[in-house]
């Protein structure tokens, strides 16, 4: 079953608490009314029977003969229809009253005025007997109650149009209700997607209106709060740690670095021993630089110098820096451009997202590299190539998170990645407002494009 | 969901109900409390014990005459028509069957149907055409009736006569 | 040979240091604490100095303000603090350079060969204002023959400029040519040292007369 909204609920429940209501009393009147209407029509129509039975017996007493017209002229003024047994003897006002009409029970005369609602014909009609034992004889006046069927129906409608137009009001209610109960709860909401999307300063209004509203308001801030100090508490032990490996991290390489500078005197076993340790020592220094960078990036203490920069002359800059001191084979920059265009980048941080680009693109590649620049999308687009075994669709998501490790293993023996380079590539490019992804290169293996809005020069 | 939408149909389906018959009816026919009817109506004294009506007989030359006679109230047709069959006064004679007997006699405004049941078995046309005759001018007198039906029940047809004028 | 002072308080990475730079033929000084680098300097004047910033007891800053109030010697602050403020704050203290722990040591010794490279070249004397520079001497004299103390760096810095004959050099031109690095220098190392400068040769070092900022593209000295 689909997730419905609370608000529809509610509107629903006030709508139906509505209808209910409405109908309760609607009926609660109904019932009510046609039982007054009813009894008092009953009433005069007893009254209207005991004037004519009280003619009929001084006309029986009298003389017969006068009977039938006394009835059709009664029947005519009462709108009713009469009907005096006499023994075996009927006698009826108008046509349409026939002693058939009259229902079985009542022909046995008794000695109490009685009376019966029956239907006929789909028409209610109301029989009166009256025993006139003086004349032993029984007046009987049947009369129809369309009017009052009529007349309750009428009633019924329009009871029925106010429960109608109650249910609506009280949806209508309900909705104008519910939208102000709702609110700090889309508030809320509002609130987490912003915290969920990073924003760890967002805060609801602790003056809340409402208890129940300021103690979600409070439970939400004092989750936010924990979180931020959780956050905190993560990124500085990551910043302590690499911290901490810094200074022997120093020594080691210095005394790699002394050993190499004695190279020629040591054993050739020894030699390649020494050629393994720098290599990951060096290794080593990447990744305590890239977990401090990432880690100062989660803190939110590292400082960014953002710098207005032509995008060619740094690329080029940082590609030649990139190769040299990674020792990367030269690699091909080709320029799409025509004129300068401008980025707002921090001259360093850029500087390692080319250089990680280029090594991971030679770790995984197969020696061909080539960097294309263009004009795209509002902005300059930077392309790394490589003609390596490429990166499956279902892996390009995730190759840009903390130590992801794909299927397509290092294929060199002698240079490890940190597994952080990309997801610093990551890091940065979106602190420079830019964008990266994976694609499929036409050498035939990975193509990272890194795309960043362009900014207006700076140049007088 | 349907918690809510229960009651709610049930209330309709009441009003809805209830409005089929509008006004309530009665099982049986419900009495009237004596003591809320019109005093005197309910009463058996104060009525005539008798009452003098006229009676019509067929005299020797075969004329309709009249005769007045008291009988005992209340005056039915059955009474009329006993009367006419079995107390006929000297030197006159009635057409009706001895055996006529009489089911119901229903008065609408001045036609009057008479429900035989037997009595006219194996009676001529003329006999029976002069007690059609007989009992149209007795009622004419009594009801105010202008017209006779007598529906023979046991021979499954209807007579009638139009009363003379008086 | 030259002659190089190491204050180091972690004994490890300084026994590091003395081995890599003695391996790279060089006499080393090396220092445990503040006080003991500034007995030392006092005692040998090195061609050059690498201080850590966080030393034990008087710290680094004041040992780079004894160096620098009396020679004109290149100092490399070492910092392991992420704070670029602790940097500035070296730098203001008289520093010249600085690297960041864990260093690569190649990039420490490059660095320092950079230093103890640039001597002033030949360059014509020239004058500014009431200032005579003499690149050959290393000497700037005011009209009075009073004499103008300059760093090595201010003084590379100060030709540098001269040498551009009124062109705008910018600060990635001006790492590269004074300090020695490619294009990823610091350009905060340039923005210090000009405000020292400006300090000692302008008449009125908050209005520049001749040391002009132009702005997005560097520096340009006006004659």
């Amino acid at each position: 079953m689909a997730t419905r909204s609370l608000r529809g609920r509610l509107t629903w429940t006030f709508a139906v608490g509505a209808a209910v209501l409405s109908t309760v009393f609607a009926s609660l009147t109904y019932f009510g009314v046609r039982h007054i209407i009813v009894v008092s029509r009953q009433a005069s129509d007893l009254q209207q029977a005991y004037v004519n039975a009280a003619l009929v017996r001084s006309a029986v007493a009298q003389d017969s003969a006068s009977l039938p017209s006394l009835l059709t002229s009664l029947d005519a003024a009462t709108t009713s229809s009469s009907l005096v047994q006499l023994g075996s003897t009927w006698i009826e006002g108008t046509s349409v009253a026939d002693p058939t009409s009259i229902p079985a029970a009542f022909r046995v005369a008794g000695t109490e005025v009685v009376r019966q609602v029956v239907i006929e014909h789909n028409v209610p009609v109301l029989i009166i007997a009256v025993p006139l034992p003086a004349v032993r004889a029984t007046y009987f006046q049947r009369r129809e109650l369309a009017d009052l069927n009529g007349t309750l129906n009428r009633l019924l409608g329009v009871l029925a149009l106010g429960t109608l137009f109650t249910s609506g009001l009280g949806a209508y209610a309900g909705r104008r209700t519910t939208r102000r109960a709702i609110a700090p709860l889309a508030d809320t909401a509002q609130a987490a997607r912003q915290v969920a999307e990073g924003d760890l300063t967002v805060r609801l209004p602790a003056n809340a209106p409402h208890s129940e509203v300021a103690t979600l308001s409070a439970a939400f801030n004092e989750m936010v709060e924990q979180l931020v100090l959780r956050l905190e508490r993560d990124a500085r032990f990551a910043s302590d740690v690499s911290h901490e490996l810094r200074s022997p991290l120093t020594t080691l390489a210095m005394s790699a670095e002394v050993l190499r500078l004695h190279e020629a005197e040591l054993h050739p076993d020894a030699r390649e021993a020494l050629a393994l340790l720098t290599t990951d020592v060096a290794t080593f220094q990447s990744l305590v630089e890239d977990l401090l960078d990432i880690a100062k990036a989660d803190a939110g203490t590292d400082t960014m110098v953002e710098e207005v920069l032509p995008i060619g002359e740094l690329v080029t800059q940082c590609v030649i820096s990139a190769t040299r001191r990674h020792q990367l084979p030269a690699t091909a920059l080709d320029s799409q451009l025509d004129g300068e265009h401008y980025v707002s980048v921090d001259r360093r941080r850029f500087e390692r997202v080319i250089t990680n680009l280029l090594e991971n693109a030679y770790r995984y590649g197969d020696d061909r590299v080539v960097v294309t620049l263009a004009l795209g999308d509002g902005g300059v687009q930077l392309t790394v190539d490589d003609n390596g075994p490429g990166i499956a669709p279902a892996e390009r998501e995730r190759v840009f998170e903390r130590f992801y490790r794909g299927a397509g293993a290092s294929r060199r023996g002698d240079a490890r990645g940190t597994g952080l380079g990309l997801a610093l590539v990551a890091e940065h490019v979106s602190r420079f407002a830019g964008r990266v992804e994976v694609a499929e290169s036409p050498l035939g293996g990975c193509r990272m494009i890194v795309w960043l809005p362009a900014v207006e020069g700076e140049r007088e | 969901m349907s918690r809510l939408r229960t009651p709610l149909l049930g209330l309709l389906a009441s009003v809805l109900l209830s409005a089929c018959t509008l006004v309530p009816t009665d099982p049986s026919p419900r009495s009237v409390n004596s003591a809320d009817v019109p005093s005197g109506l309910l009463n058996g004294g104060g009525a005539k014990k008798s009452a003098t009506v006229a009676f019509w007989y067929f005299d020797a030359e075969g004329r309709l005459v009249k005769r007045w006679e008291r009988i005992s109230t209340p005056v039915t047709i059955a009474a009329l028509l006993t009367h006419l069959t079995q107390r006929v006064p000297s030197g006159l004679t009635t057409a009706l069957p001895t055996k006529i007997a009489l089911t119901r006699a229903v008065v609408r405004g001045d036609e009057v149907t008479l429900f035989i049941s037997a009595g006219f078995r194996g009676v001529d046309p003329e006999t029976e055409m002069a007690a059609m005759r007989q009992m149209v001018a007795t009622l004419r007198d009594t009801f105010g009736i202008s017209t006779l039906n007598v529906n023979d029940v046991e021979r499954g047809r209807t007579l009638f006569v139009d009363a003379p004028a008086p | 040979m030259a002659r190089i002072l190491i204050i180091e308080d972690d004994d490890r990475i300084r026994t590091a240091l003395r081995l890599m730079f003695e391996g790279e033929e060089f006499v080393v000084d090396a220092a445990a604490n503040a006080e003991d680098g500034i007995t030392a300097f006092d005692r040998q004047t090195p061609d050059i100095a690498i201080i850590d910033l966080m030393l034990p007891g008087a710290n680094g800053f004041d040992a780079c303000r004894h160096i620098r109030a009396t020679s004109d010697i290149p100092v490399i602050i070492v910092s392991a603090r992420d704070d670029t403020a602790d940097v500035i704050e070296g730098l203001e203290a008289g520093a010249d350079d600085y690297v960041k722990k864990p260093f690569v040591p190649r990039e420490l010794l490059a660095r320092v060969r950079a230093h103890l490279r640039r001597r002033p070249t030949g360059r014509a004397a020239f004058t500014m204002g009431d200032l005579r520079i003499t690149p050959e001497e290393g000497t700037v004299l005011r009209a009075d023959g009073t004499e103008i103390h300059l760093t090595a760096t201010e003084f590379k810095l100060l030709t540098e400029l001269a040498g551009a004959n009124g062109r705008v050099l910018s600060r990635e031109h001006l790492l590269e040519h004074v300090w020695g690095y490619d294009y990823f220098g610091d350009g905060r190392l340039v923005d210090v040292h000009m405000r020292r400068l400006r300090a000692k040769v302008e008449p009125e070092s908050a209005t520049p007369t001749f040391i002009l900022t132009v702005r997005g593209q560097g520096y340009k000295l006006v004659l």
